[in-house]
């Protein structure tokens, strides 16, 4: 894994050097470490059937402190590098259409390898101060291409998600360095010894400060502030990778860091009844926003807070059904909410219109991209056959196992907001497609083919799960092994 | 059975639906004969499955299964604990819906041949209604209710996408007020609202049982007894009913049917009468001999819990059937009167099965109610398929399907008229077509058991459902034609040609012998039924018996005094016109008020909306504009606002500054080392 993230590292100047003169056709060159990445960890499938992979390397080692530089690779973070490194790749190939018309296309590629850099980092460490690096390596980034490249009022909006993602970091960072001086190691496979050190009174803090410091990433109500602004204003292959695997990585840090320490509290009566209830507010508050909003890409945003929040629901349940589901659900919202960014690429690029209450009619001119949208809406909306719903399904198959008191209350709500989403999604399909045809919008047609192929890949990957989705989940379960351990099921 | 054949009649539907764009590139006449020809094999490999079903025994691979025969393909789901496999399953009921969606299918699929010649998206019309028919075939032999969940949500979507099939919303294909892409979406939602339960109560049964198989259910019953030893046994079954209830119309969800009808007429004589909406019932007639089973198995302790669940389906169904068809009475468009009476109908059986559940002790009159709901399942698709063909050859003709716009086409179009007046008789219950077996059959079993609320319930409708047919004929074929006497649709003012006729024929020659093979049905439903269920009811066919039995019993006088009482006024207001119905209705306030509440479907509609639709938008958007743009979510978001803005200032872009900055930190750096003494 360590080579993996060199090789991406030797990209950046690589692609920054060809991007002044290749321009927005750089995306091809930034796409094929990506791709030689995901090849290389597709080979990797066999050591994860038997339970995964870990290297390290000495990092750093004084008489006080020694930290490896590790990587891990199992099932879960597996699924999470794999999805990552999938959408990475075909956003980097939309790019190249979409940047057309845009300045300082390397610059944009350079920042974008970081970017992957940082999340791919973050999904395989194996120790706290690593994981911390990596995962402030993925918000500079991110903010920079944001700032840089979005729309409207790009600069106020991209700073508003650094601070609120900062100050989140903040609590992070304080509970990391907690933990480090207590146990004395930084190491995840050392975090069941806080069990011993620290008293309840002190994990419930520290549950709390992760809670609200990966909630900012994951964007759990009432922490999605920055959220519907960001996603809605950053260049739509960045909303694609924001939206579709980056807030995800706040929900692998909560299985991967948080569980063990507090997995005594977190497994009570009480403490999944609050979790879950936070999730579910944040299922309905984001499928409510949803219903009401102009903007395609807005709504999309508020449709993630809502989809985070069915991932959440799944994690918080603490149970095996319950975390698989949300895996692959992590999975699947990638290859959906991908997609649909980009169908809201495409209007922009091809129409210049996101306002749907201008829109309307376009399935006629657009018919590909038309159909690409209902697989994709349909998919948020829980259609089986598209892979969402196996994974809607385990998370509700978790809800009704877990040991809250009101489980099946909170389940019929969970449940209920699938019907939330089908309405949003509907409407979002009829407004934008159906209709009569507006009549500034007769020279619309479908997009070139660099932005219509990626899309076709998510759609077609997403049927293929959901038809046959143990070709996914044989690979989760091995990872299942170290939640068994946590939770001591 | 052909080999693999309940694999392929699905399976072979869903690749052709995705090879349509590629064939169009061809030749279109190549696309229009694979998407027929296909329907036309996978129903011919449902019908090679009918004499295994007859032995009661499948060979495979020269090894011999008893029916019901699973199919089952391992480990099709991974979970923790144990995986979900997937299958088919060949039984009695499977085969029998799977060759009613085939045939009937195949039949529309050539009709529409002509019907939608020339239209502009016909590879989309072809890519769908595969779809459809694949899906649908899966959702009917899927061997588990996950399974079966795919086909459910698969006819939804193509449900959904055939509804706004003319998504550009021309005025001319409006249903009241409404557009084709509004009905879609309508039917979508609403029909997702009882997904929800089904949904719920499929996770449920999976963590009682460990299991969703339906052979597996039928043969351990620990479930049952932990589900009513929790006291959840009888929420769940609910639950379970949303989705029929959702699926099939019935009240309180039956308000997306109507609106259904904005599709071309061949989507709404395939999906939404003959087809899709006998989804519900479908599920209804798998889980209840489960229950059954359970009930024999399981003992007097789940029985109070069951029987409440069969109360409350039969009573929805019998309520819905005459809710239905009250609305009907006065509805202003030819399909819409069908779509009532669709929903009507599909009471008829859900209440008619409900109504055997009640008699889990007596096997017989279990097995009787049961039989007489799936006989009628089968009349009703073939009538009323019938019907909305013949409903599409007025509306080819005529270019409307409102009432107002025909009347007196039975001079312009006499084979239409012909085959329509055949379904209408059987859909009245008119001896000896075929609506008259399964209905006389439906009232008789109510009656001889003294479920006399429900009988008077049914016979009521009995008499409407008369009222309405006549009416709807009497409206577009007596009287004198006169609307369209120069619209440009004059030259189409003539019978339909041979690939519509051909079709209609064979539904109508369908509805005047189909009654008399109900014995047959009756036969091949009870050789592996009744190993299944263990009951020994079935004798070989008596057939003089049935016909005295049919035509002999004093229910027939009931069922001719219905006719008589409702064919009375219809023929006398709509069809010779001596009693102008329309000074009738403005003179009596009494009559007019209630004109005025079935035309609005009893207010439901306009209730639901002002609730659901205009309450969560509303209440969408007062959270929006006080909670996230103004409220709490507002101050947080201005704290960081002005955290942003005071903070931007010390970022200057200048170099000089940023080396201050460095200076100072590595000050302050030096500073705390000393401080601490590291």
């Amino acid at each position: 894994m360590l080579s993996l993230i060199i090789l991406l590292l030797c990209f950046t100047p690589i692609v920054y050097i060809l991007g002044k003169w290749l321009k927005a056709k750089c995306g091809y060159i930034t796409s094929i470490p990506i791709w030689v990445s995901l090849i290389f960890l597709i080979s990797l499938s066999r050591d994860v059937l038997n339970g995964g992979i870990y290297e390290a390397y000495t990092w750093i080692k004084t008489s006080y402190i020694s930290i490896t530089l590790g990587f891990l690779v199992d099932g879960i973070s597996y699924t999470i590098a794999a999805i990552i490194l999938f959408v990475t790749a075909l956003a980097s190939i939309y790019s190249v259409t979409y940047l057309e018309h845009e300045e300082g296309q390397e610059a944009y590629y350079t920042y974008y390898i970081l970017y992957v850099t940082g999340m791919l980092g973050a999904v395989t460490s194996t120790n706290l101060i690593q994981f911390f690096f990596f995962w402030e390596l993925m918000l500079v980034p991110s903010y920079l291409l944001i700032a840089g490249w979005g729309y409207g009022d790009k600069r106020r909006v991209a700073f508003k998600y650094f601070l609120y993602t900062q100050l989140g970091s903040i609590l992070i960072l304080l509970g990391i360095l907690y933990i480090g001086t207590v146990t004395g190691s930084f190491e995840f496979e050392d975090l069941w010894m806080t069990n011993v050190y620290l008293s309840n009174i002190e994990r419930v803090i520290l549950l709390s400060a992760f809670i609200i410091g990966f909630g900012v990433k994951m964007a759990i109500v009432p922490l999605h502030g920055w959220l519907p602004e960001a996603h809605a204003e950053a260049p739509t292959p960045i909303s694609v990778i924001l939206s579709g695997v980056m807030i995800e990585i706040g929900l692998y840090a909560l299985i991967r860091i948080v569980m063990p320490i507090v997995s005594i509290q977190w497994n009570t009566t009480i403490g999944t009844t609050i979790l879950m209830v936070l999730a579910i507010i944040s299922m309905m508050y984001g499928g409510l926003m949803a219903l009401v909003q102009d903007d395609v890409k807005r709504l999309l945003a508020y449709s993630s807070i809502s989809q985070m929040g069915y991932m959440f629901f799944g994690v918080a349940t603490a149970t095996l059904i319950g975390i698989e589901g949300s895996i692959f659900h992590i999975f699947n919202h990638g290859l959906l909410k991908g997609l649909l960014f980009m169908v809201a690429g495409v209007l922009i690029h091809q129409v210049g219109v996101r306002d749907m209450k201008k829109l309307g009619g376009l399935a006629y001119k657009m018919p590909l991209t038309a159909s690409l949208a209902i697989i994709g809406a349909m998919g948020i909306a829980g259609l089986p056959g598209i892979s969402s719903f196996i994974s809607e399904y385990l998370i509700f198959l978790g809800g009704y196992e877990s040991i809250s008191p009101h489980k099946y209350l909170l389940l019929a709500l969970a449940v209920l907001s699938t019907g939330i989403s089908a309405a949003y999604m509907t409407y979002f399909i009829k407004r934008i497609f159906f209709g009569s045809l507006n009549e500034s919008l007769t020279d619309a047609k479908d997009p070139p083919l660099p932005m219509l192929i990626p899309m076709f890949i998510l759609a077609i990957t997403s049927i293929i799960f959901g038809v046959y989705p143990s070709l996914l989940l044989n690979y989760v379960l091995p990872g299942l092994e170290y939640v068994k351990g946590v939770l001591g099921l | 059975m052909l080999p693999y054949a309940p694999w392929l009649i699905w399976i072979i539907q869903f690749i052709v639906a995705f090879t349509h764009p590629i064939t169009e590139k061809i030749s279109h006449k190549l696309r229009d004969i694979i998407a027929v020809g296909s329907v036309l094999i996978s129903a011919i490999l449902s019908a090679s499955m009918i004499p295994d079903i007859l032995q009661g025994v499948i060979t495979l691979n020269i090894e011999k299964h008893h029916i019901p025969f699973d199919w089952r393909i391992n480990n099709w789901l991974p979970l923790p604990t144990e995986s979900i496999s997937v299958g088919v399953l060949v039984d009695p009921l499977s085969v029998f819906m799977a060759n009613i969606v085939a045939w009937i299918g195949f039949l529309i699929m050539v009709y529409s041949v002509e019907y939608m010649h020339g239209d502009e998206s016909i590879t989309r019309y072809w890519m769908l209604m595969n779809f459809f028919i694949g899906s649908m075939e899966l959702l009917v032999l899927a061997d588990n209710f996950l399974l079966m969940f795919f086909g459910w949500e698969g006819v939804g979507f193509a449900s959904y996408a055939l509804i706004g099939y003319y998504y550009k919303d021309e005025k001319k294909y409006w249903i009241g007020p409404y557009p084709p892409s509004h009905a879609g979406m309508k039917a979508f939602v609403v029909t997702r609202i009882g997904d929800v339960g089904l949904l719920i109560s499929i996770v449920v049964l999976y963590l009682y049982a460990g299991t969703l198989n339906f052979m597996d259910l039928s043969s351990d019953f620990t479930w049952i007894s932990s589900l009513a030893r929790d006291g959840i046994l009888t929420i769940t079954l609910i639950l379970l009913f949303l989705g029929p209830i959702g699926k099939s119309a019935q009240f309180p969800l039956h308000i997306w049917l109507p609106e259904a009808m904005a599709g071309p007429t061949t989507v709404s004589a395939l999906i939404h009468a003959a087809t899709m909406v006998k989804a519900g019932v479908y599920l209804i007639a798998r889980v209840t001999p489960i229950l059954y089973l359970a009930y024999y198995n399981v003992g007097d302790t789940i029985l109070t819990s069951l029987t409440t669940f069969f109360v409350i389906v039969a009573w929805i169904g019998g309520f819905t059937a005459f809710l239905a068809a009250t609305m009907g009475m006065v509805a202003d468009q030819i399909k819409k009167v069908l779509a009532y009476s669709t929903i009507s109908q599909l009471g008829y059986m859900i209440s008619i099965i409900g109504a055997a559940g009640l008699y889990l002790k007596e096997e017989h009159v279990f097995i009787e109610g049961y039989l007489a709901g799936i006989s009628h399942l089968y009349s009703h698709a073939i009538f009323k398929a019938l019907l909305f063909l013949s409903a599409g050859a007025i509306g080819h003709a005529i270019g409307s399907y409102l009432l107002k716009d025909a009347g007196g086409l039975k001079r312009y179009l006499p084979r239409t008229y012909l085959v329509m007046l055949i379904g209408l008789m059987a859909l009245s219950g008119v001896p000896p077509f075929n609506g008259f077996f399964s209905k006389d059959s439906i009232l008789h079993t109510l009656y001889v058991e003294g479920e006399t609320g429900l009988f008077m319930l049914l016979a009521i409708t009995a008499i409407i459902t008369v009222f309405y047919s006549f009416r709807l004929l009497g409206l577009t074929f007596f009287g004198e034609y006169h609307k369209y006497s120069n619209n440009p649709h004059e030259h189409h003012l003539h019978d339909p040609g041979a690939y519509m006729m051909i079709p209609l024929y064979i539904l109508a020659i369908g509805s005047v012998i189909g009654g008399f093979l109900i014995p047959y049905l009756h036969q091949y439903f009870l050789v592996s039924m009744s190993e299944y269920l263990k009951i020994h009811v079935y004798e070989s066919i008596d057939y003089s018996k049935f016909i005295i039995d049919t035509f002999g019993s004093p229910l027939v006088i009931v069922s001719i005094i219905i006719i008589i009482i409702g064919l009375y006024p219809s023929y006398k207001m709509y069809v010779k016109r001596t009693v102008d119905y329309k000074s009738l209705v403005s003179k009596s306030g009494l009559l007019r008020g209630l004109w005025t509440f079935l035309y609005n479907r009893w207010y439901i509609n306009s209730i639901y909306y002002k609730i659901f639709v205009d309450g969560s938008i509303y209440l969408s958007n007062i959270i929006f504009r006080y909670i996230e743009c103004n409220g709490s979510g507002k101050a947080i978001k201005d704290l960081y606002t002005r955290l942003s803005d005071s903070f931007r200032l010390v970022q200057t872009g200048y170099l000089r500054v940023n080396i201050i900055y460095i200076l100072l930190g590595l000050f302050l750096f030096i500073f705390l080392v000393m401080l601490l003494g590291v």
